[in-house]
């Protein structure tokens, strides 16, 4: 049978490799102690090996099992296209505190997250309006919270 | 002005509420809410003062339980330990039944706390005073160690685990303060906050998880149970299996108890070690959410054993607190029990007030407000979701490029997720790490490199063959268990 989580294991893999790699390299730059010890490098490097080490081996277990072809063909690329439209406006969210402030942008981000997730236009700008109105009251009104 | 007057009451009333506020908003945490109270309780009268920070401290914890079971986006670090467990509950069930297993045995886990904390403060803050760097080591690599083998997948554990300590690596180092993986940007150097990654990998990693799966057609809206009124499912399925479970709610709390009297461990940690060990006996959703939920609040009862005994705050909370009792006048540690006898005594009993009537009225309260949220269509939740990860984001420091750390960290989130790894023990890890490293690195420095020192004194020694133990029968079990699943195909 084949296994939709597969590729993100793959992918999770490769990350935490890189990460244990990036790890270990730069923190060859990182001064020792008085005595010539790891010093502040120690625990990044343990953390380095202990990464790669997991992720090598799940690597091997996941590229042995067949179908992975499969598994790639089960990913929902319209989805994953809509994620990156949420990720974009979550993105562009500190230019646009700049223009509208943060509720502007709350609002903006509730409305476009929502039509994303398949909300009709109406219904997608009263919560919207709603969410910045209650951010309002509770954080700025009742809590105080500089905004 | 006594703790039994009706202002007492009002102002517990009152901070429970408030605190639970703040303890269910994502990006707001209990000990911001104890640090904007403070600037008023100063110029309150000390009963009335302690009464609402009591409340406050009583509910905030509990209240992260009301965002992670509705939306998955535990409101505090200590709700993180069981949010999986809690959310699925809530979705399988109904919201009133999740709340009602968290703050009824919040409420009676507090209760073991405070009994303890009444019992034996002294004696048991004789115990931690023989701690050291090393036994702490022991003490937090078990916590790591019992996580990665809650996660069905050992490797998959690991790689959390590594993650979220290597992020938590990011800025000044704890032992000799030179900064890290900050790549010269001035906005790394103090570490990655630990909210804006928890609403990034809980919270919008969730949004983002929904948004994957979205399948065009009608959708879900609420949980099946939602024609069972929320008392039912609060007070009366949420009760029996309180009382079902009523010798696993015993072990928890004593044992976040323990941990909360630890100084610098708190109820996140315990809640952790707590919700992990139950993972490890294969436990139900439920056994699972209950330990966690009856530990974290146990521990809170905890965190005030070394405070008032001895003056050293448990946590960043009672640190908060001992500053108020000096600020008022009131000298905390052996001499509080001969000189303010009275005042301690009504301290006590304002902890088992706010433990019996105040969880379980704000968790029926926050119960009740879930099941009418969940009413509202998935697809307008989780958009008003994702507005409030910015807001709660944003708010903690002001900072934009918090918002970059949310899309990175979310995304992130999401691909652990979709992968099957436990994105709670990256959390864990974020937690852990930099305690593990700071109790490492003082040995190390203290003791020249001597690793023997680490088996040099007979607590830590004990804490150390806990740990191998448990090593040596996770292995074997997960060898047993192989073998057998081996035979049966």
């Amino acid at each position: 049978m084949v296994n939709p989580t597969r590729p993100f294991e793959l992918l999770v893999c490769l990350i935490a490799l890189a990460l244990g790699l990036a790890a270990w390299f730069i923190s060859d730059g990182f001064p020792r102690t008085e005595e010539g010890y790891l010093g502040p490098a120690l625990f990044p490097k343990l953390l380095a090996v202990g990464l790669a080490v997991a992720s090598l081996s799940l690597l091997y277990r996941n590229l042995r099992q067949p179908g992975l072809g499969a598994s790639f063909g089960l990913l929902a690329w319209g989805n994953l296209l809509r994620i990156g439209g949420v990720l974009l406006a979550l993105l562009l969210a500190p230019w646009a505190l700049d223009k509208l402030g943060l509720l502007g942008s709350a609002g903006l981000l509730v409305l476009l997250s929502s039509l994303l997730l398949g909300a009709r236009w109406l219904e997608a700008l009263l919560t919207a309006l709603f969410m910045v109105a209650l951010v309002y009251v509770v954080f700025v009104q009742l809590l105080k919270v500089p905004l | 002005m006594s703790f039994f007057s009706l202002e007492s009451f009002l102002a517990m009333m009152l901070g429970a509420l408030y605190g639970a506020l703040f303890g269910s908003l994502p990006g707001l945490t209990a000990t911001l809410a104890i640090s904007l109270f403070i600037p008023i309780a100063i110029f309150l009268d000390p009963a009335v003062a302690f009464s609402a920070i009591i409340g406050i401290t009583a509910t905030a914890i509990f209240a992260g339980d009301i965002g992670a079971t509705a939306m998955r986006i535990p409101g505090t670090p200590a709700s993180a330990a069981y949010t999986e467990e809690i959310h699925q509950i809530g979705k399988e069930r109904s919201p009133a039944f999740a709340l009602g297993i968290s703050a009824l045995s919040s409420a009676l886990g507090s209760l073991v706390g405070v009994v303890i904390l009444i019992g034996g403060s002294l004696g048991l803050a004789q115990v931690a005073k023989q701690f050291s760097s090393f036994e702490y080591f022991w003490l937090v690599l078990l916590g790591i160690v019992s996580g990665v083998f809650a996660t069905p997948s050992m490797a998959k554990g690991l790689i959390a685990f590594g993650v979220g300590m290597l992020i938590a690596t990011i800025g000044y180092d704890p032992a000799l303060g030179t900064p890290r993986f900050n790549f010269g940007n001035p906005n790394l150097l103090g570490g990655i906050s630990f909210i804006v990654a928890l609403i990034a990998f809980f919270g919008v990693a969730e949004v983002l998880n929904n948004i994957y799966s979205y399948k065009k057609g009608p959708q879900p809206t609420a949980s099946p149970n939602q024609n069972r009124s929320v008392a039912q499912e609060f007070f009366g399925a949420g009760g029996r299996l309180v009382w079902k479970e009523r010798r696993l709610l015993l072990r928890s709390s004593l044992l976040g108890t323990f941990i909360g009297f630890l100084p610098g461990a708190g109820s996140d940690l315990a809640a952790w070690i707590s919700s992990n060990f139950t993972r490890l006996r294969r436990g139900s959703k439920e056994q699972v959410t209950l330990s966690g939920a009856s530990s974290n609040n146990a521990a809170v009862a905890g965190t005030w054993i070394p405070a008032l005994s001895l003056g050293i705050p448990g946590d960043t909370l009672t640190a908060i607190v001992l500053g108020m009792f000096l600020t008022m006048g009131i000298t905390p540690g052996p001499d509080l029990f001969a000189k303010n006898l009275g005042f301690v005594v009504q301290l006590y009993m304002a902890f088992i007030l706010a433990s019996l009537l105040m969880m379980p009225l704000v968790g029926y309260l926050g119960a009740a407000l879930i099941s009418t949220l969940l009413r509202i269509p998935m697809r307008l939740l989780l958009g008003a979701v994702m507005g409030l990860c910015l807001v709660g984001a944003y708010a903690i420091n002001r900072n934009p490029f918090d918002l970059y750390l949310l899309v990175g960290l979310g995304l992130l989130g999401l691909l652990m997720q979709r992968g099957g790894f436990p994105v709670g023990q990256l959390i864990l890890g974020m937690v852990l790490g930099p305690l593990l490293e700071q109790y490492l690195m003082m040995s190390l420095i203290k003791t020249q490199w001597d690793l023997t020192a680490f088996f040099s004194r007979p607590v830590a020694v004990g804490l150390a063959v806990c740990n191998l133990v448990l090593i040596v029968a996770m292995l074997w079990l997960r060898r047993q268990q192989g073998q057998s699943a081996r035979a049966l195909r």
